[in-house]
């Protein structure tokens, strides 16, 4: 039983992620070629034909470069724009009586309920010239003309932070609300004024969540190309956008796949980093 | 003169429409180690919380050597607290728990080192200094919060249940210890507490707090030789209680009591008219194997032998029963169904008005 349990999640692994992994790895050693499927085969006449002139095109094409720099650079940002309003938000929320915190995060979650796509959307209604925003500070008076925030750097920041900022609150509220109240009693008995409290006791308690919470976000705001699509202007492609490209409009396969591994590489890295700094915290924890 | 004298006049806190203290008055002397008794819901908590600044009374001061801290906050009280669940900070070493509060002071460097080894030593938990709160055992853990405590030297240390989390070996090596502590250091203890037992056994004055007030506050041996009141004589200790009238009060109190012979009674203090319905307490450990005042035949229901003593049910008559506990130095005293003669001093019976329930 106990067997068997441990071995769902590695099966799981397996069949989701060990299986396609190999598939796009085994397709990025080849060559496309125009046919059904549209890549040689790695074994043909007995020997093995695959090589690695996918990923060295990679690195002969700065455009690659770019958009992996510009996805990573995006995703950077918007980690921390999550972290900055998302920190803030579990605190309050850990903060409050407990009649009030099953609704409050209902309310951080409740964007689920709707089309991601929707909720794009819907932003493009709010930040466009003749949107929401726009109008009402134009009546307010507050600007004169009409204000073009859609396109831009800033709608995109925007865009990212609302949608990512759900999965940075949730796990740093989980490890808020685990920490025992008598913890910072101790330290103000002790001492220390409410500023020294929270950066002596609940910052370093809570950091198991805020580290979870930047993986939860980061990692997929690299893959993401659809908010800065739709919000953002016709600069940089993002990395996912180039995978996308190179997969259905080049019908490149091997080079596509071989930027996914590419990509998975770079994502595998902060993981195992936080892994590896998370053991010494859970210690703490106890 | 020796510091760390509280006082509250009028304490009053109330949670929505609890009144949990209802206008407290207590005094505690400096350098004292007093105990702060009562049952759950009795207040005891709350004011451990009011002194150590964690919760603000509606009315009332709380006096700390004179000056009312009731609007000084937590951090700034020279008052500090050993929690009951001891809350070390997980992720500091024992060291860094003890020398955090010290920092706040600003205390570094080779002054700090040398208070933190300073505190360490007094309670005897030297090398330990680099484990983490889960790498040490309950018992070094409390250590390490009382360590933490004192290394402020603060003007009053407040016990939160010291004992709770505590294995039955280790209390009685903890009691003493603390009583070590507290002679070495004159601070000022201030123990809370729900257990009596560890109330009478540590502190030098009891406080006893029933319902938000003070019940009784005095030393141990007050506390349960002279209740003031029933729910005192109740808290403290074992009891037999019997209800009666008084029947007559020339010389001795005579109170008829139903089904038994009358009992004889010469309480300290007034004595209640005659007529009036009261409530008798005797003691366990009063009652004698033998002839004397109070003399009456008992059949023994049931023996309990507990080692150092056993307590004996004893059955004055039909439906009257009454618990009698003798030490074992001589063996048992008495077998079950067994009829012997029993008695306990005339003085030995605590006498209150009212009803016994």
């Amino acid at each position: 039983m106990r067997r068997l349990l441990i071995g769902l999640p590695a099966l799981w692994l397996a069949l989701f992620f060990g299986l396609p992994f190999a598939l796009i790895l085994k397709v990025s050693l080849s060559q496309a070629v125009i046919g059904q499927p549209p890549f040689t085969p790695l074994f043909a006449n007995g020997s093995f034909q695959g090589s690695l002139a996918n990923f060295a095109l990679l690195l002969d094409d700065e455009l690659y470069l770019e958009a992996i720099l510009a996805s990573l650079g995006l995703a950077v940002s918007s980690t921390g724009a999550c972290l900055l309003i998302g920190y803030p938000m579990a605190w309050a929320i850990a903060g409050t009586s407990r009649r009030w915190r099953a609704p409050l995060l209902a309310l951080v979650a409740l964007p689920f309920v709707t089309s991601f796509l929707v909720r794009v959307y819907a932003w493009i209604g709010l930040l466009r010239p003749t949107g929401f925003l726009s109008e009402v500070l134009q009546s307010l008076g507050i600007i004169d003309g009409p204000l073009a925030l859609v396109p831009s750097a800033f709608a995109v920041a925007i865009g990212m932070t609302y949608t990512y900022l759900p999965f940075m609150v949730l796990p740093i509220y989980a490890s808020l609300e685990k920490i025992d109240p008598a913890l910072a009693a101790a330290a103000a008995d002790l001492g220390a004024r409410p500023m020294r409290v929270f950066w002596s006791v609940t910052v370093p308690l809570s950091l198991p969540g805020a580290l979870a919470g930047s993986l939860f976000v980061f990692v997929p705001a690299v893959g993401e190309f659809v908010v800065p699509e739709l919000l953002g202007g016709p600069g940089t492609p993002m990395i996912g956008k180039v995978i996308w490209q190179e997969f259905f409009n080049n019908r490149d396969w091997p080079l596509a796949s071989s930027l996914a591994v590419v990509l998975l590489v770079l994502l595998a890295a902060p993981i195992a980093l936080s892994q590896k700094s998370q053991t010494p915290a859970a210690r703490g924890l106890g | 003169m020796k510091q760390g004298a509280l006082s509250v006049e009028g304490l009053t806190k109330r949670f929505g429409d609890t009144v949990v203290l209802d206008g407290l008055g207590l005094s505690i002397a400096a350098g004292g180690f007093t105990a702060l008794l009562g049952a759950s819901g009795s207040g005891k908590t709350t004011l451990l919380r009011l002194v150590a600044g964690f919760e603000a009374p509606d009315e009332g001061r709380i006096l700390l050597d004179g000056a009312d801290v009731a609007d000084v906050p937590a951090y700034a009280r020279p008052i500090n607290l050993v929690f009951q669940s001891y809350a070390l900070f997980p992720h500091m070493t024992v060291a860094d728990n003890i020398a955090f509060g010290l920092r706040r002071e600003g205390i570094a460097g080779e002054e700090l080192q040398r208070r933190v080894r300073e505190a360490m030593a007094l309670v005897r938990l030297e090398g330990l200094g680099e484990r983490r709160p889960r790498e040490i055992s309950g018992g070094q853990a409390q250590r390490v919060a009382l360590a933490r405590a004192l290394a402020k030297r603060p003007k009053l240390l407040l016990l939160d249940e010291p004992m709770a989390a505590l294995d039955r070996g280790l209390r009685e090596h903890t009691r003493s210890e603390l009583k070590r502590l507290h002679r070495t250091l004159g601070t000022t203890f201030v123990l809370v507490t729900h257990d009596q037992e560890e109330a009478l056994a540590l502190a030098d004055r009891v406080a006893l707090l029933d319902r938000g007030r003070l019940a009784q506050e005095g030393t141990p041996e007050d506390l349960y030789e002279r209740p003031a009141s029933l729910a005192v004589a109740r808290f403290v200790g074992r009891l037999n209680l019997l209800e009666g009238r008084v029947a007559d009060s020339g010389g001795a109190l005579t109170i008829e009591v139903g089904g038994i012979a009358p009992i004889e009674a010469r309480p300290s203090g007034d004595y209640p008219p005659v007529g009036s319905t009261v409530a008798v307490g005797i003691r366990p450990e009063r009652i004698d194997f033998g002839a004397g005042d109070n003399a009456r035949t008992a059949v023994v229901s049931e023996v309990t032998y507990l080692g150092e003593q056993s307590v004996y049910r004893l059955a004055l008559a039909e439906g009257v029963e009454i618990r009698a506990s003798r030490p074992n130095r001589d063996g048992i005293a008495a077998r079950v169904g067994e009829r012997i003669t029993v008695s306990w001093p005339a003085a030995a019976a605590l006498v209150f008005p009212g009803e016994a329930a």
